[in-house]
């Protein structure tokens, strides 16, 4: 575990040292891989499919604050929407519109969700992003995990039309009515919406509470809620939930939530401090947890310690001594 | 000459200026009733935008059957149950809104009195020495 630990504190040396260049890149990475699968989905041709736009939007996004990259995203989308009609496009920017203007407006922090919720999902992931959203952020990101998820049943509603898998027929008010149910008629939508909206509160609730360990706990039962939650829901709909299929998911989240822990908050439990004290206006009741921190020396450092052990041998003397 | 302290204190208050601290200023820069009726002006039109598109989404998610018994709806009742609608929403968002741009505030003051008071300290500082 020290192993570890010293690596840790390697790894966040490093990024301190190199955070604005390692920022550019991650940002970089992150915009291309997303509109790079949002052309991939959505297909069509013309100037929002082009590759030179998809690089340019990319570097746009690296030196930008990382909201830009779901506001371009979204402008991109409904883009790519033009390629399979008129009706695409409006129900699209509608959708994006009505999610940015009543939710997202109280959560903006939270709008990188809305690019990350979908990949997770196409990754066969559903269970990631909410549960590290939950152990990382605040309460109000579960906005952002929501519209996440509706935004992931419009892509999934264009790529099916796309595809041409989705009949809608030919007539303007079908194809609308049929867009439109295509994305808020599916009962697979409301069961991820409220299954993931539910894990995220859990994972909240839990990683909140005073008793020891309870990231750890929250890392862990936040995943197995979500396999009860997809079961439940699942026969509610007079589906038949496979937890089989969930296996995957569940382990990978899982593995991830106690890495993002040990990062983020790694404590020694067994050296808890139980403080009283009080000023003029309040009591104080304080319970510090001290962080577990391992040293690493510095440039050099270690070579020099070496050598001084090695002088105070040769000269048979104690180390103190020099 | 130049005042080594004073050089400190302001390269401290240039670099809460910078970061975080300039978000809670620029909050810092209205009243707190000000800053919630901003607050309220900003949620009302998003809301309303929000709430039409809402609207119109369920009209085309439903068209065939809105299509269809077109001649049967009860065009006032309908208009009514909209409005009683967009009421109960902009209702429940503004006291969102109001709570929230309370909380806002509150935060940013406990931030900046120490930005202020150091301020207040540097230009004493400053005073005195001119």
């Amino acid at each position: 575990m020290t192993v570890l630990r010293s690596m840790r504190e390697g790894l966040k040396g490093f990024y301190g040292n190199a955070a604005f260049l390692l920022n550019v890149i991650l940002k970089f990475v992150l915009a291309v891989a997303t509109y790079g699968v949002l052309r991939h989905f959505l297909g069509g041709e013309g100037f929002f499919s082009n590759n030179f736009l998809i690089l340019v939007l990319g570097c746009l996004s690296a030196v930008l604050p990382v909201t830009a990259i779901p506001i371009f995203a979204g402008i991109l989308a409904v883009g790519l929407a033009w390629s399979i009609g008129l009706e695409a496009v409006a129900i699209t920017a509608m959708v994006l519109l009505v999610l940015t203007a009543l939710f997202l407006r109280f959560a903006p922090q939270s709008a990188i969700l809305i690019v990350l919720v979908p990949m997770s999902m196409t990754l066969g992931f559903p269970c990631l992003v909410p549960v590290l959203a939950a152990l990382k952020s605040r309460l109000s990101s579960i906005m952002g995990i929501g519209c996440g998820v509706v935004v992931y049943y419009l892509l999934k509603t264009l790529t099916e039309l796309a595809n041409g898998t989705m009949a809608v027929g030919n007539d303007l008010t079908a194809r609308v009515q049929g867009i439109a149910t295509g994305v808020f008629g599916r009962d697979e939508m409301a069961l991820h919406l409220v299954v993931l909206c539910g894990v995220f509160v859990v994972v909240f609730m839990l990683r909140q509470l005073s008793m020891p360990h309870s990231r750890t706990i929250a890392a862990v039962g936040g995943p197995i809620v979500y396999v009860l939650l997809m079961i439940a829901g699942a026969s509610l709909a007079n589906g038949a939930a496979s937890p089989a299929g969930l296996v995957p998911d569940v382990i990978v989240t899982i593995l991830a939530a106690l890495v993002l822990n040990f990062f983020l908050f790694d404590v020694d439990y067994r050296r808890t401090e139980y403080l009283e004290f009080e000023d003029d206006t309040y009591y104080y009741y304080v319970k510090a947890i001290p962080k577990v921190s391992v040293k690493t020396p510095k440039n050099g450092e270690a070579e020099e310690e070496a050598l001084m052990n090695k002088i105070a041998e040769n000269a048979g003397i104690d180390r103190m001594e020099i | 000459m130049i005042d080594e302290n004073r050089v400190k204190s302001m390269i401290r208050l240039a670099a809460y200026e910078n970061g975080e601290g300039g978000k809670d200023l620029a909050v810092r820069r209205y009243s707190c009733r000000d800053y919630v009726v901003l607050s309220m002006v900003r949620t009302f039109f998003m809301t309303t935008v929000g709430y039409i598109l809402l609207v119109l989404l369920i009209f085309l998610g439903n068209l065939t059957a809105f299509m269809e018994r077109l001649n049967d709806i009860d065009i006032i009742g309908l208009v009514t149950w909209i409005l009683v609608g967009y009421a109960a929403v902009l209702a429940v968002y503004l006291v969102i809104t109001v709570g929230r741009g309370l909380h806002r505030y509150q935060q940013a003051e406990r931030s900046t009195a120490a930005y202020e008071a150091e301020l207040k300290r540097l230009k004493k500082a400053t005073e005195k020495a001119s």
